[in-house]
């Protein structure tokens, strides 16, 4: 602050001249003119190359994704239905024994299903669409209306999205 | 050709044990077709234990004194086929499908023919089939229709021990195979729950699937369920390894893949509104 008011009143006394740098054309090779207190001082010709490296391009910055719906509790059941495709891997096969789903579902608040993509049961219900993107977990209240699908063969996924509509029982 | 009485074997408790499992009568055994299993390679094969599992409902079955393994080996798998697929747990009669395919005559059956059985006319709820039956005219419409309810709508026939445990390492059912019980008075499991190895015709049809290992040697073993009660091995169950499966002069095995939906159950999953 001190220094600042020192400078204030340095600069009123000696009356310091203003200094301009115009960039004429902004390519290059660049011509700059010194300007001191309004009048052209000098023309400085800058070769090309010579100056500092252009920043990076930047990158389109992506539009933030839309945040993801907190899945509010639900009365009654929630019914999962996972979907394996018709040749899974080991990995698609996981949800269906994880201990920690396992225990979840107690047949009372949470049922489970495991169903694979050719399965009669998949048109009965009305999942040929979902079957396409299986593996697939599709979460459905008493009612049959479907409240939110995961893509994917993670099963704590499914278990946190259990939780969220039926807390941890 | 069947054999009758049937060739058995003692367990450690001292009961006889029937050895029921013949090959298949020629014709008796309906092609699977559309149903082929892309082999998982070894390096993905993963160990798990059903068993173990929080809510596992399956109780070890017991045959007691006739040859109907693959009647109760049917039932399990189906069992277990449901259980992974989230179907409420019912426990399914042995001796239901095994008085169809025995016909009266406890001369045992052969396990292409159980998943022909099970594809067609369903398993019957252990509530629907006294204990013991095998005479199938004592066999209720009841049970029959109830049946209906606890078919497999998607099983497939396995050939090699890459199918087999790939149909156990995908976990969607119980998988109906053949072993070969030796002539001997102990037939125990050892430290790592591993049943001998003996050569010769299958002649036992057990349940695996329940779970998968790496034994100390390196070599992949299933986890199995007999049907000669909780008494018999660890607690009923045994480790099935390659050499099971390849030292068998004929043998036999199916996987369920697809256990149908109970149509009238009250605990079916909704329709998507």
């Amino acid at each position: 602050m001190l220094f600042t008011l020192l400078i204030t009143l340095f600069a009123f006394a000696y009356d310091a001249p203003h200094i301009q740098v115009i960039d004429l054309d902004g390519g290059e090779p660049r011509h700059l003119v010194v300007v001191i207190d309004g009048e052209p001082f000098k023309v400085i010709s800058i070769p090309a190359g010579s100056g500092p490296a252009p920043g990076p391009t930047p990158n389109p910055v992506p539009p933030p994704a839309p945040p993801t719906p907190t899945p509010s509790p639900i009365e009654g059941m929630l019914w999962i239905t996972y979907i394996v495709p018709d040749a899974p891997s080991v990995a698609d096969a996981a949800p269906s024994s994880f201990a920690p789903l396992r225990a979840r579902i107690d047949g009372k608040s949470v049922s489970w299903r495991l169903q694979n993509a050719s399965d009669a049961e998949i048109a009965r219900r009305h999942f040929e669409e979902h079957a396409k993107n299986a593996p697939i977990a599709i979460f459905q209240d008493a009612t049959g209306k479907v409240l939110k699908t995961i893509k994917g063969n993670d099963p704590q996924a499914i278990l946190d999205a259990i939780k969220a509509y039926k807390g941890n029982g | 050709m069947p054999q009758y009485p049937l060739p058995f074997h003692k367990d450690a408790q001292g009961n006889s044990r029937p050895l029921g499992l013949v090959p298949p009568l020629p014709g008796s055994v309906v092609p699977t077709d559309g149903v082929a299993f892309l082999p998982i390679p070894e390096k993905d094969w993963q160990e798990f234990d059903l068993t173990a599992e929080p809510g596992y409902p399956l109780i070890v079955k017991d045959q007691n004194g006739k040859g109907a393994c693959n009647g109760h080996a049917t039932a399990t798998a189906m069992e277990l086929a449901r259980w992974l697929h989230g179907q409420p747990h019912v426990p399914l009669s042995g001796w239901f499908p095994y008085a169809i395919l025995c016909g009266g005559w406890d001369r045992g059956s052969s396990i292409g023919e159980a998943l022909t059985l099970m594809q067609k006319t369903g398993l019957a709820p252990e509530s629907q089939v006294a204990y013991g039956t095998i005479n199938p005219t004592r066999l209720t419409k009841d049970a029959y229709d109830v049946a209906t309810n606890f078919k497999c709508e998607i099983g497939a026939p396995l050939e090699t021990w890459e199918q087999i445990m790939t149909a156990v390492q995908l976990r969607r059912g119980g998988v109906n195979v053949s072993i070969r019980v030796p002539n001997l008075s102990q037939w125990e499991p050892d430290s790592e729950g591993v049943m001998p190895v003996s050569r010769g015709s299958g002649n036992h049809a057990i349940c695996i699937g329940h779970g998968a290992k790496r034994l100390k040697n390196g070599q992949w073993a299933i986890k199995w369920q007999n049907s000669w009660s909780d008494k018999w091995g660890i607690n009923g169950y045994a480790w099935y390894t390659r050499e099971h499966w390849e030292q068998q002069s004929s043998r036999e095995a199916w996987a369920i893949l697809t256990p149908i939906e109970h149509a009238h159950d009250e605990s079916n999953p909704p329709v998507a509104s």
